[in-house]
């Protein structure tokens, strides 16, 4: 390589423009926080979406530059794509956030700072094409979530929830750099593809300590994402935060997992790694499901059910390629969006102190408020995959993907599990309008929400219909992240290639 | 001209979301304005649109707007793309237009009813749904709209769902329009495994490429098109819905099942003409059904005392011209009698409205008579509705019904036995409908006391909206002056069969259809179309046969008269006479029992069967025993669950050695 010069720091200030343009905005909201507690009420929230407008700006300027890898951060068309989901995801938070933090006096200057903490760490792991890096990523994604997940410190149930997630998050991220610090011994590089790479040219086999590496780092974001087994922490943490970091940590902290798996999937070794990744897939959609059917309490069923969605999205990281990658990122936005909705929708009507969190609760409550009854229906019909909403689209590319790539059974499998999903999302839909109120029973569910809260909730099923309409244009938008994440992992080994290889035919390894 | 094409589907869409969002906030006479107005703008955008392709060379006549790709995975693609043909032209603005007069019409009908802006969110839903089924350039965008107006109609009958029959009705028209579409959505698939492809454009080019190999497969994609149109056209064997559909308000009625939804069939068959010249087979069917499914309803409409059921059937009738000029091979014909029928069936049935308004809602013809005093506007409008549906010179019904009993002889599969048919029942129309409008307009009162008393002209809104459609029923049919009378007239040539000429690139000339017949068969064996095809300008046998047709229905209109007027008794001691008839007309041949008997109990028996022995054993068996499975793995799981951090650490462990033992192996 040539002497750094201040070229080469100017590139790399860029690449990280967007990581830490949200990481200072968080900065500026908690001191506007902690300086004039008395406005925090709405400027707090209202600087951290003008935080996350800026740092989708920097992004898109970024991603305009071309910029070239800038050894542990790469700013390709994917981590564009995928950092403005990202920041979507983040930016709903918000206003999702915003009624609920009133409601339970949460109202603090460091929940949004906090939050968006978080987001740029989900945006590093993404956009990282190494291990050290991408562990920094997630530990910034991970220890603000702690925190959040604690946040009511008056319920015993947040407290259990935010200890429960730090001892289990910490045993997991110790698997993460145990396993990266083994890659490295193996390979001699912490560089994602390199080090594939360095493995596959090396040896016919693969080295055994870079495999055991590897599947210690597999570990690690399978826990992120919760992939079964590593997914039994995900109920009693779901349903003991408060209502919007729950549902921040079901899309942002899955996303930034998947993230990072589609980088990081490329680098394993044939064979096995797909059987594995096979494996997973089919666990984690047949048990999420499963256990689904059988919950009553509604955080803990959108827990299990964040984690058949997680089965789904590993079949298109199984499937690789342009068109598999590209129906994650699709699917990514689309869980978002009914995801999102559905927990806005949960906020609601909950009521003061999370009162009414069963799903018996929901009696009849789509007679007293149409607009929820509505909106729910919308965003369990988009989860369970009909048409014509963007769950169905995003299945549908994700099933396809996985056909092409020559997985029939793994898509049948799916096909039937999305079968049982149908049964307990319809059932949320049934309770609310066929079901009459019962006088009296239990807490009721509530339904008056401010103007705001409603508006959202109202945006966000028109999303989930328009993704739903307009999917192809979304595709064709997420195509190009899933291309430039191929043309990244080429360059990489290219750019680490001191001297002409005499096997050419290596140069091809790193994305299988 | 693309920058708005998109518009004509989408403003009635925004009313829908205005009026579900924001109608019950809103005041009514808003509410209703909104509702008016995006179908007016609609009207106005196809207005000019057709102006714009009148202005083209006749050639390309076709404006295509891709508005963006909708599914596109693997082998499959289909995009959201509108079409602008004379074809969609002529539906789009009768859609628009006479949809129009109906929403107008709707403001004074429904204004006394509480769910004001539903029900005008439903109207625009249809029309957007509507809209999209006839500038559609696929066949997937056009069974969405397809299935849009099926909901719209289950919706608009079942409007008043607090009167069960109103709910059943609804019920019964979507169970029987599903069979329909299980039909159509059969055919478009197999249009896609074969043509790889569900554009228009591709598909017929293919057949047209190739007519002769591909007889046989599009064959039976045409049957199973037709199976669609038979359903959403009310058409023998699937027609059953329709007379019960009048359980929905009149308007709807108006609208949904006469002038513009239950023509969506008609407008299939013609859109896929090529793929249907090219199967002989298919066509003969269609036209058959056609005739029968005319002279079948129209016997049943002699009998009916429900001034809306009259209708029904007459629209039934109606439809079946339409079917059988389309199976003659004279698509033009189909689309003509479709335009004219829209402005006089619609003139009826506001008309009838209008009546039901002033009886209080009674529907029974027995129970009027004379109303032309009370009723001045509604009877003269009503009088120029049934002398157009009669064929009575010079009423548009005169011009469209005259070219399609025409065309059944005369059209490259034209033959006698249709011609037979199309006259008898256009002499049994002339009838049905003199017995209509004499028992209800003329003769002595039958009206209780009280219902006399609150008689009364309709509102000026609904007045002038049957106005409007009175001069549409009378002028409509010059647009298409048959070339024997604008020779007879020395009429110039542009005033000569203009409909026809504008509509052929669409739908084919009678070259066009011949060759294609011929290809399809190898030219020898339908002699008849060589012979329709000297036929074609015999001018004195054309004057001839509509003197024939023109005479009989005049004479059954006077038979009418002289019937319900001169003579009231003489209907009921006909019916006296003729006992067995009249009870098996009156009871429509029996087949709504035919079919409980043949078709539902069986299904009902089965259902209860398979309930009891496959549901309950099997079915519930196995969601029963997911359900227990799935609580002992839940209770299993829960030696897990334990929520003691370290079992969970203990099962990442575990994960993480499974991990680890399947890469190494």
């Amino acid at each position: 390589m040539t002497a750094p010069s201040l070229q080469i720091i100017t590139w790399n200030l860029w690449v990280s423009a967007p990581v830490c343009a949200l990481a200072a905005s968080a900065m500026v909201t908690l001191i506007a926080g902690a300086f004039w507690p008395a406005f925090a009420r709405w400027l707090t929230p209202c600087l951290a979406l003008g935080g996350i407008a800026l740092t989708a700006a920097f992004t898109i300027l970024a991603g305009m530059l071309g910029l070239p890898p800038a050894g542990m951060q790469v700013m390709d068309s994917f981590t564009v794509v995928f950092d403005l989901i990202i920041l979507i995801a983040a930016f709903i938070t918000v206003l999702v956030s915003n009624h609920y933090v009133t409601r339970e006096n949460l109202e603090r200057g460091e929940y949004y700072a906090l939050m968006m903490l978080s987001a740029s760490g989900a945006m590093l792991m993404a956009a990282s094409d190494n291990y050290v890096m991408m562990f920094l990523g997630l530990e910034l994604l991970s220890i603000p979530l702690y925190v959040l997940a604690g946040f009511s410190r008056g319920r015993s149930e947040s407290q259990e929830s935010a200890l429960k997630y730090l001892l289990l998050g910490a045993f997991a991220s110790a698997f993460f750099v145990f396993g990266a610090a083994l890659v490295f011994s193996a390979t001699g590089s912490t560089n994602i593809v390199v080090a594939g790479d360095a493995t596959e040219r090396a040896l016919v086999g693969t080295t055994p300590i870079y495999v055991i590496g590897l599947a210690m780092i597999l570990t690690a974001l399978a826990f992120k994402v919760a992939l079964v087994p590593f997914h039994m922490w995900t109920p009693d943490v779901y349903q003991g935060a408060p209502t919007s970091v729950t549902a921040f940590m079901a899309v942002v902290a899955k996303a930034a997992g998947f993230g990072a798996l589609a980088r990081v999937a490329a680098a394993g070794p044939e064979g096995s790694w797909t059987v594995l990744l096979w494996g997973l897939s089919a666990a984690t959609m047949i048990w999420g499901n499963l256990l689904a059917i059988s919950q009553n309490n509604i955080k803990r069923l959108l827990a299990y059910s964040s984690i058949a969605h997680a089965g789904y999205l590993l079949m298109g990281i199984l499937a690789g390629g342009r068109a598999g990658i590209s129906a994650v990122l699709f699917y990514l936005l689309a869980y978002a969006a009914m995801t999102f909705g559905a927990f806005a929708a949960v906020i609601i009507l909950a009521g003061r102190g999370d009162g009414a969190e069963d799903i018996e609760d929901y009696r009849g409550i789509a007679r007293r408020s149409p607009l929820l009854g509505w909106t729910m229906a919308i965003f369990m019909f988009s989860l369970a995959g009909l048409p014509p909403f963007a769950g169905f689209f995003g299945k549908l590319y994700l099933f396809s993907a996985a056909v092409e790539a020559g997985y029939p059974g793994l898509t049948v499998l799916a096909v039937l599990t999305s079968v049982m999903g149908v049964f307990y999302y319809l059932r949320v839909t049934v309770v609310m309008w066929m079901q009459e109120p019962e006088a009296e029973s239990g807490p009721a569910a509530q339904t008056s929400a401010p103007l705001l809260s409603r508006l959202v909730l109202s945006a966000l099923a028109v999303a989930v219909l328009a993704l739903g309409i307009f999917s192809s244009p979304v595709l064709r938008w997420t195509n190009s992240g899933s291309a430039g994440l191929e043309r990244s992992a080429e360059a990489a080994i290219q750019m680490t290639l001191p001297e002409p290889t005499n096997a050419p035919a290596a140069l091809s390894g790193g994305s299988r | 001209m693309r920058a708005y094409l998109w518009l004509i589907p989408l403003l009635p869409l925004l009313g829908v979301l205005i009026n579900a969002w924001f109608g019950h906030r809103l005041p009514r006479r808003v509410s209703g304005a909104v509702a008016c107005l995006v179908v007016f703008g609609s009207f106005v955008l196809g207005v000019a649109a057709l102006i714009r392709l009148i202005g083209m060379p006749p050639g390309q006549r076709i404006i295509y707007h891709k508005l963006f790709p909708w599914i596109s995975t693997g082998g499959f693609e289909s995009a959201v793309a509108l079409m602008y043909d004379p074809l969609s032209a002529v539906m789009v603005c009768v859609v628009t237009g006479v949809g129009f007069l109906i929403h107008v019409y709707s403001l004074g009908y429904m204004a006394h009813d509480p769910r004001y802006p539903r029900f005008f969110a439903y109207m625009n839903l249809f029309t957007f749904a509507m809209l999209m089924l006839v500038l559609a350039d696929n066949f997937l965008l056009m069974f969405v709209g397809w299935e849009g107006v099926g909901l719209c109609s289950y919706l608009l009958i079942g409007f008043w769902f607090e009167r069960k029959s109103a709910s059943d009705a609804g019920m019964k028209a979507f169970i029987v329009n599903r069979v329909g579409d299980f039909g159509f959505l059969l055919g478009m698939m197999f249009i896609f495994a074969v043509f790889g492809s569900l554009r228009f454009h591709d598909v017929f080019k293919q057949v047209a490429a190739d007519p002769a190999t591909l007889t046989l497969t599009v064959t039976g994609i045409c049957l199973l098109l037709f199976v669609g149109a038979t359903g959403k056209s009310a058409q023998i064997p699937l027609y059953v819905w329709l007379p019960d559909a009048m359980e929905g308000p009149t308007p709807v009625s108006a609208l949904i099942h006469a002038a513009t939804m239950v023509t969506a069939g008609v407008y299939m068959v013609a859109r896929c003409w090529i793929m249907f010249l090219n199967a002989p087979l298919a066509l003969t069917v269609v036209a058959c059904i056609g005739a029968l499914t005319a002279l079948f309803a129209a016997t049943i409409a002699l009998v009916q005392n429900d001034i809306k059921r009259v209708l029904a059937y007459s629209t039934i009738s109606q439809l079946g011209y339409m079917f059988m000029a389309c199976g003659a091979g004279v698509f033009a014909a189909g689309v003509f009698h479709l335009m004219t029928h829209a402005f006089f069936k619609a003139l009826l049935f506001l008309g009838a409205g209008s009546v039901m308004h002033a009886m209080s809602d009674d529907t029974d013809i027995r129970r009027m008579g004379g109303l032309m005093k009370w009723l001045p506007v509604t009877g003269v409008t009503f009088w120029v509705g049934t002398l157009a549906i009669s064929g009575i010179p010079p009423f548009s019904g005169f011009f469209s019904k005259d070219e399609i009993i025409w065309s059944s002889l005369a059209g490259p599969m034209g033959s006698w036995v249709f011609w037979v048919f199309g006259v008898v029942t256009a002499a049994l129309t002339a009838f049905y409908m003199a017995r209509l409008t004499f028992k209800v307009f003329h003769g002595q009162p039958r009206m209780s006391g009280e219902q006399k008393h609150h008689l009364h002209e309709s509102p000026p809104s609904m007045a002038w909206v049957l106005i409007l459609l009175a001069v549409g029923a009378s002028l409509a049919g010059f647009l298409n002056i048959p070339p024997a009378i604008a020779h007879l007239l020395h009429l110039p040539e542009r005033w000569t069969a203009a409909f026809t000429n504008f509509l052929e690139p669409s739908v084919g000339t009678h070259e066009q259809a011949v060759y294609l017949l011929e290809a399809s068969v190898g030219g020898s064996q339908i002699g008849f179309a060589k012979l329709a095809h000297g036929l074609q300008h015999n001018a004195a046998l054309e004057f001839g046969l509509m003197g024939i047709t023109l005479a009989l229905a005049a004479g059954a209109i006077l038979t009418g008269r002289w019937m319900y007027v001169s003579r009231p008794g003489t209907g009921t001691a006909l019916a006296r006479k003729l006992p067995f008839l009249f009870r098996t007309l009156q009871n429509k041949y029996y087949l709504d029992e035919f079919y409980k008997a043949v078709i539902v109990r069986p299904g009902m028996a089965l259902g209860n069967a398979l309930w009891r022995g496959f549901d309950v054993l099997v079915i519930e068996g196995i969601v029963n025993g997911i359900a227990i499975a799935t609580a002992i793995i839940s209770r299993l799981f829960r030696v897990f669950q334990t929520g003691y951090v370290r079992n969970y650490a203990a099962g990442i462990l575990a994960g993480a050695i499974l991990i680890i033992w399947v890469l190494m192996r």
